[in-house]
C-alpha cells in the first residue's frame, strides 16, 4: 500500500510518460479491434472534441481567459481551409495548414480586446458574442459560403479507406496537441500561467508580462483548434455555420473540460471520450436520451466539482500523501 | 416620404421587446449578483411559464387571470424543488467557480427534454389576451397584447425595484450580493436569500414567458434566444446592477428594431452584439457596472 | 494512469457493445443475408435520419409519423412482396437534430449498425445534401428524399450522374416553386385581381436552403413572366422566429405590391398575418407552406381572408381521398399536426416497396436504384416520375404547383386554370 502511495508521489512524471505510451498504444490498435467502422467515426469525433478541449483548457483553463467564442476559430479554420480548396484547387493538406494560421490571426483579433476586461462573466459574454458575430457572418454572406444550406463537396483528404486512414491522422494530430500542451504546461510560460491563474497582481508584480503571454496562449490555442477545423472540414465534407461555429459546440467543449476537469492535462481528453461514449451508448433509449445525459451530468458535477478526472487526481494524491505521512508518523 | 409614425412605430416597437430582455435580464442580473453564479436555464423558467399558462387554459379551461397566477406559482414551485435539488448543495463555495455553469446546462438540457416528451413538438398557440387594436394619435398601431406586455413589464420592474430598495428583504439581497460573508456575519441568513432571489429570478422570467407566449408561440426550445439576450442584457447593463440591466433591455429593444429597419433582419443581432462589444471597449464593466476587484 | 485507463475503458466500452459479428464481414454480406433470409430474418429494414428536435421537429415528427403508418399498414397486409415472398418491414428512424453533420454520423449508424437497406435522408435540404455526399460510399443502399427542395440536388447530380446513381429526391425544386410564383403574380395581375403596377417585391424568408432560394426563383420567374420586377427588401430570419413588427413596418415605408412569405414552422407564418392584420397593409400576401399546416385557420381567424398560398400539395379540406388519409393520421396519431410531409412520408414506402417488388432485390446496385428511378406512381396527389437529375417532375400532369386563397375561412384551389374550382378574389 505505502509502496503504490510512494510511487504515485514520487514518479510522477515517470507514471506519466508510462500511461501516455500505453493509451497511444491502446488508440493506436483500437481500428483493429472494433466490430463497426461506424465506432471508429465515433472515436474520432471524441479525438477531434478532444483537442478542442485541450486548447480550450490551454487558455481557461490555465490562461484564464474563458471564452465563451472559441468555436469561432474552430470554424474559421474549417471554412478557410474549405473555402480555399474548392475555389483555388489547392489540396487539402496545404489549406489546413492556411486554415489555421487564419484562426490563429483571428484568435489574436479578439484576444487583444478581451484583455480589457478583467471580470470572468465580462470575457465570458464578450468573447461569446465575438464568436455569435463572426457565425453570422459565415450564415449572411451565403454567396461564399452557402450559409446555413450547408458548404458541401469539400475535397476529401484521402481516396480509398478514409475512415481508417482519417482515424490514424487525427490520432497523430492528437498525440502532437498533447505533446504541445505538456511542453506549454511544463515550460517557464506554463508556469507563469499558473501564477497568473493564482494571482493576477502578484505575478504582475514579479514581472510576468500578462497581456503578451495571454495573447501568446491564445493564439496558440487558436491554432491548434484551427487546424483540427480544417480536419474537420475535409473529414466530414459538410460545414454550417450552427454546426461549427454555434454555441452548441461551444456547450460541448465547455461541458467536457468541467465534467473532465479544468486545468488538468488529462481532464478534457477524459471529458471529451467520457461525453462523446455517453451520448453514443444512450443512443438506445431514443427518447429519454438527452434526459438521462442531462442527469448525469448533474450527479456529476454536484459530487465530483472538479470534474472526473481533477477530484480523481485530487483523491488519489492526499490519500497517497496521507498515507505516506502516516508510515512516517509511524516509525517515528 | 418616410412619415413620423415610422419611426416612432419603430421605437415602439423596440420599446415592448426591450421591456421583456429587461425583464429578464434583471432576473438574470438578480441571482449573478446574490448567488454569483450564471444561471443557463433561466430561459427555461421562461419557458415553463409559456406552457403552464396554455396548459391552464386550454386543457384546464380556467380564466385567464387565474390562469396567469397559477402559472407563477407553478413555476416558483418548480424552481424551488430545482434550487433545493441541484443549486443548493453546490453552493457551498461561493466564487466565480465554473462548475454552477454546468449544472444549470444540465439543468436546461433536462427542462427542455421533460417538456419535449410531456408536451411535444408542437408549436402551441396561446390567444392574444385582449384582442382590441389601437391606433393612438393615428400615429402608430398597437395591439391590446403589446400594451399588456408593455404594462405588465413596467408594473413587475417597478415592484421589483421597490422590493429590492425599500424592503427589508431588499436589504438583505444587496447585503449579499456585495459580500456574502460580511452579510452572514451580521445576521443575514444567506442561505435564505440565495433561495429566495432565485425563486424570485424564476417567477420574473415566467412572467416574462407568460406576457410573450400569445405573440411569440410556445415550444420547448423557446428559452435558448431568450436565454442569449438575457445574458448580453445582463452584460451591458453592468453586472450586478439590476437598473443597469433594464435600462440595457431596453436600450437592446431599440437598437434590434432599429437595426431591423434600417438594415436588414438578418443583422438584426450582429448589431446588438457589435454595440455591446463597443460599450465594453469603452466602458469594461458596463454601462452601470461597479468596479470590483478580481 | 488512472485517467488513461478511464479513456480507454470508454473507447472500449463504445468499440464493443452493439453487437458480436465478425469483423471483416463487408456491407454486402450483409444486406445480401437480410434479403436472402440466411439469417432467418425475412425483413425489410427501412432507415429513416430525421430532425426529431430543434427547431424542424414539427416537419421531422410528421415524417416520422408518415412513414410510421405506412409501415403497420403495408405490415397489417402481408409486408413489402419481394421475388414472390412477403417480407415484414422494419423501420428504423433516428434524430439528426438538424444538423447537416450529424445526419451523416445517423445514416452511417443505420447502414452499419441496422443493416438498412433504404435510408430516407431527411426532409431538410441540408441535410440530405451532406447525405448524398456519403451515398458513393454504399452503393448497396438506395437513398430518396422527403420532399427538399433545394435546387442544389439537380446541379450536382446532373453533373456526375453516376456518382449518385443511389440518390433520388422524389419532389420538385425550388426553380419549381419560384416559376409557380412568378406565373401565379402574372395571371392574378393580368386578371386585375392584384396590382403589380410597380412590380415591387418584398420577400420574409427563413433562413434555410429552402427560404433563400425560394427567393432568388421567384425573382427570375417574376422576370420572365412579369417582364422583370424590383426587389424593395428581402430579410431573412431565423427559423421560428415570431416578431415581424419591424419588418412589416419597414414594409409600410417602401410600400411594395406584393410581399411573399416562406416559413415551414406554422408559428412564424400565424405570428406574421395576424400582425399584418394589426398594422394594416395595403400590398398582397402570397404565402409559401405554412398555411397547408393544419390550425392555421383556427390561429390566424379572420386574419388570413384572401391570402394567396403555394403550394396546395395535398388538398385535405375538399380532396375526399386526401381527407380520408387525413382521417387515418390522425386514427394512428389523435394529437398530429397535420402537414403535406404526411403524405410524402407515406407515400415514400410505398413507392419504395413497389420498386422493390419491380426489382426483385432490396440492393442499389443490384437492381433497386434503377427500377426507383424508372418510377412512374400515381397517386392522389400526383404523379411522380423522375428526370434525368433524379428529381421529379413538376407540372401540371404529373406534379401540380397549385396556389389557393383563403374564402370565408376555407382554401379554395384559384390557380391554374385546369385544376381551380373557385375564382381568385382581390385581397381584403
Amino acid at each position: 500500500m505505502d509502496r503504490l502511495s510512494r510511487i504515485i508521489l514520487y514518479h510522477r512524471k515517470q507514471i506519466a510518460l508510462a500511461s501516455s505510451i500505453l493509451s497511444v498504444a491502446i488508440l493506436a490498435a483500437l481500428p483493429f479491434m472494433v466490430t463497426k467502422i461506424y465506432y471508429i467515426h465515433v472515436l474520432i469525433l471524441c479525438m477531434i472534441y478532444s483537442c478542442i478541449t485541450s486548447a480550450w483548457n490551454l487558455i481557461a483553463g490555465y490562461a484564464g481567459v474563458f471564452s465563451f467564442g472559441f468555436q469561432a476559430l474552430f470554424g474559421t479554420g474549417a471554412y478557410v481551409s474549405a473555402l480555399l480548396s474548392i475555389h483555388l484547387g489547392w489540396s487539402p493538406w496545404i489549406t489546413m495548414w492556411i486554415g489555421a494560421l487564419a484562426s490563429m490571426c483571428i484568435g489574436a483579433l479578439v484576444a487583444v480586446p478581451s484583455l480589457k476586461l478583467k471580470q470572468l462573466p465580462y470575457i465570458c459574454i464578450a468573447t461569446l458574442c465575438m464568436g455569435e458575430i463572426i457565425r453570422l457572418i459565415a450564415s449572411n454572406f451565403p454567396q461564399i459560403t452557402r450559409g446555413e444550406s450547408g458548404l458541401s463537396q469539400i475535397p476529401k483528404l484521402f481516396d480509398g479507406n478514409i475512415k481508417v486512414k482519417s482515424y490514424y491522422l487525427m490520432l497523430l494530430i492528437l498525440i502532437l496537441t498533447m505533446a504541445l500542451v505538456i511542453k506549454i504546461v511544463g515550460s517557464p510560460m506554463g508556469i507563469s500561467l499558473k501564477a497568473m491563474r493564482d494571482s493576477q497582481e502578484a505575478s504582475e508584480s514579479l514581472g510576468i508580462d500578462i497581456s503578451g503571454t495571454k495573447i501568446r496562449i491564445y493564439m496558440i490555442g487558436a491554432f491548434i483548434a484551427g487546424f483540427v477545423g480544417a480536419f474537420y472540414a475535409h473529414y466530414m465534407n459538410i460545414l454550417t455555420p450552427t454546426s461549427v461555429l454555434g454555441t452548441a459546440l461551444m456547450t460541448q467543449y465547455v461541458a467536457m473540460s468541467l465534467i473532465g476537469g479544468m486545468g488538468t492535462i488529462v481532464g478534457p481528453v477524459l471529458g471529451s471520450f467520457t461525453i462523446t461514449a455517453s451520448l453514443e451508448l444512450l443512443r438506445k433509449l431514443e427518447d429519454q436520451r438527452l434526459i438521462i445525459y442531462a442527469l448525469l451530468i448533474i450527479v456529476t458535477i454536484i459530487f465530483l466539482r472538479n470534474g472526473i478526472w481533477g477530484t480523481l487526481k485530487d483523491v488519489v494524491i492526499s490519500s497517497a500523501e496521507k498515507n505516506i505521512r502516516n508510515k512516517k508518523q509511524g516509525s517515528l | 416620404m418616410v412619415h413620423l409614425s415610422y419611426w416612432i412605430e419603430m421605437i415602439m416597437s423596440g420599446v415592448v421587446t426591450g421591456a421583456c430582455y429587461a425583464m429578464i435580464g434583471a432576473g438574470l442580473s438578480l441571482i449573478w449578483g446574490t448567488l454569483k453564479m450564471v444561471n443557463l436555464a433561466h430561459g427555461e423558467y421562461y419557458m415553463l411559464g409559456a406552457y403552464f399558462l396554455w396548459m391552464l387554459l386550454t386543457v384546464g379551461n380556467l380564466p385567464l387571470a387565474l390562469a396567469v397566477i397559477i402559472s407563477i406559482i407553478g413555476v416558483i414551485f418548480f424552481a424551488s424543488i430545482i434550487h433545493m435539488a441541484a443549486i443548493r448543495p453546490l453552493l457551498r463555495k461561493p466564487g466565480w467557480n465554473m462548475s454552477p455553469w454546468i449544472l444549470t446546462l444540465g439543468i436546461q438540457i433536462l427542462l427542455q427534454n421533460l417538456a419535449l416528451q410531456i408536451w411535444g413538438e408542437l408549436y402551441r398557440n396561446v390567444p392574444y389576451f385582449w384582442s382590441r387594436v389601437f391606433k393612438p394619435l393615428g400615429m402608430f398601431t398597437m395591439s391590446g397584447q403589446r400594451i399588456i406586455i408593455l404594462a405588465g413589464t413596467v408594473i413587475v420592474i417597478l415592484a421589483l425595484m421597490y422590493m429590492i430598495k425599500r424592503t427589508r428583504l431588499g436589504r438583505a439581497i444587496i447585503a449579499t450580493s456585495q459580500d456574502g460573508e460580511y452579510a452572514m456575519m451580521m445576521g443575514v441568513n444567506t442561505k435564505r436569500i440565495y433561495f429566495i432571489t432565485y425563486v424570485i429570478s424564476a417567477a420574473l422570467a415566467a412572467v416574462a414567458g407568460i406576457l410573450l407566449c400569445p405573440v411569440y408561440s410556445v415550444n420547448p426550445w423557446m428559452g435558448s434566444t431568450v436565454q442569449t439576450k438575457g445574458l448580453v442584457v445582463c452584460i451591458l447593463g453592468g453586472l450586478g446592477s439590476i437598473e443597469g440591466a433594464i435600462i440595457a433591455g431596453i436600450f437592446m429593444g431599440i437598437i434590434e428594431s432599429a437595426a431591423v429597419s434600417v438594415i436588414g433582419s438578418e443583422w438584426r443581432d450582429a448589431v446588438a452584439y457589435i454595440f455591446l462589444l463597443i460599450v465594453l471597449y469603452i466602458k469594461p464593466t458596463g454601462l452601470f457596472g461597479k468596479k470590483k476587484g478580481v | 494512469m488512472i485517467g488513461i485507463l478511464s479513456c480507454t475503458g470508454c473507447a472500449g466500452s463504445v468499440a464493443t457493445t452493439g453487437g458480436d459479428e465478425t469483423t471483416g464481414e463487408t456491407r454486402q454480406e450483409t444486406t445480401a443475408a437480410a434479403a436472402e433470409n440466411d439469417t432467418g430474418d425475412h425483413v425489410i429494414r427501412l432507415g429513416a435520419v430525421l430532425p426529431l428536435s430543434g427547431a424542424s421537429a414539427e416537419s421531422g415528427i410528421a415524417c416520422q409519423q408518415g412513414l410510421e403508418l405506412a409501415v403497420e399498414e403495408l405490415n397489417k397486409n402481408g409486408g413489402m412482396t419481394m421475388n414472390g415472398e412477403r417480407y415484414q418491414v422494419q423501420l428504423y428512424c433516428e434524430d439528426d437534430t438538424g444538423s447537416p453533420d450529424q445526419s451523416v454520423s445517423v445514416a452511417t449508424k443505420l447502414i452499419e449498425m441496422d443493416g438498412v437497406s433504404v435510408v430516407f435522408s431527411s426532409c431538410l435540404s441540408s441535410c440530405a445534401l451532406a447525405i448524398m455526399d456519403i451515398c458513393d460510399q454504399y452503393p448497396d443502399v438506395l437513398f430518396t428524399t422527403i420532399e427538399c427542395t433545394s435546387d442544389n440536388f439537380s446541379t450536382i447530380i446532373a453533373e456526375n450522374t453516376q456518382r449518385y446513381f443511389n440518390f433520388y429526391k422524389p419532389y420538385y425544386n425550388s426553380a419549381d416553386y419560384g416559376a409557380a410564383f412568378g406565373e401565379l403574380v402574372a395571371d392574378l395581375s393580368g386578371q386585375g385581381v392584384i396590382d403589380f403596377s410597380d412590380k415591387t417585391v418584398a420577400y420574409i424568408v427563413e433562413d434555410t436552403d429552402a427560404g433563400r432560394s425560394c427567393v432568388a426563383a421567384c425573382e427570375e420567374a417574376l422576370e420572365k413572366f412579369c417582364g422583370g420586377s424590383t426587389t424593395v427588401a428581402t430579410e431573412v430570419i431565423t427559423q421560428g422566429a415570431t416578431d415581424f413588427y419591424s419588418q412589416i413596418n419597414k414594409f409600410k415605408a417602401l410600400d411594395p405590391d406584393v410581399v411573399m412569405t416562406f416559413f415551414v414552422p406554422l408559428n412564424s407564418g400565424v405570428a406574421y398575418i395576424k400582425q399584418v392584420e394589426e398594422i394594416g397593409a395595403d400590398w398582397v400576401d402570397v404565402a409559401f407552406v405554412y398555411p397547408l399546416k393544419a390550425g392555421f385557420v383556427e390561429q390566424t381567424g379572420d386574419a388570413c381572408e384572401g391570402l394567396f398560398w403555394l403550394p396546395m400539395q395535398v388538398d385535405f379540406w375538399n380532396d375526399p381521398e386526401c381527407a380520408a388519409f387525413a382521417d387515418k393520421v390522425y386514427e394512428k396519431f389523435p394529437n398530429a399536426g397535420l402537414n403535406a410531409m404526411h403524405l410524402s412520408s407515406y407515400l415514400g414506402v410505398y413507392m419504395v416497396g413497389e420498386a422493390i417488388e419491380k426489382a426483385g432485390t432490396v440492393s442499389a446496385k443490384d437492381g433497386l436504384a434503377e427500377s426507383y428511378g424508372a418510377m412512374d406512381y400515381q397517386t392522389i396527389n400526383g404523379r411522380y416520375v423522375f428526370k434525368e437529375d433524379h428529381t421529379a417532375i413538376a407540372s401540371p400532369e404529373y406534379l401540380v404547383i397549385s396556389a389557393a386563397q383563403v374564402q370565408d375561412g376555407s382554401y379554395k384551389v384559384v390557380w391554374p386554370d385546369n385544376f381551380a374550382y373557385a375564382e381568385a378574389v382581390p385581397q381584403k
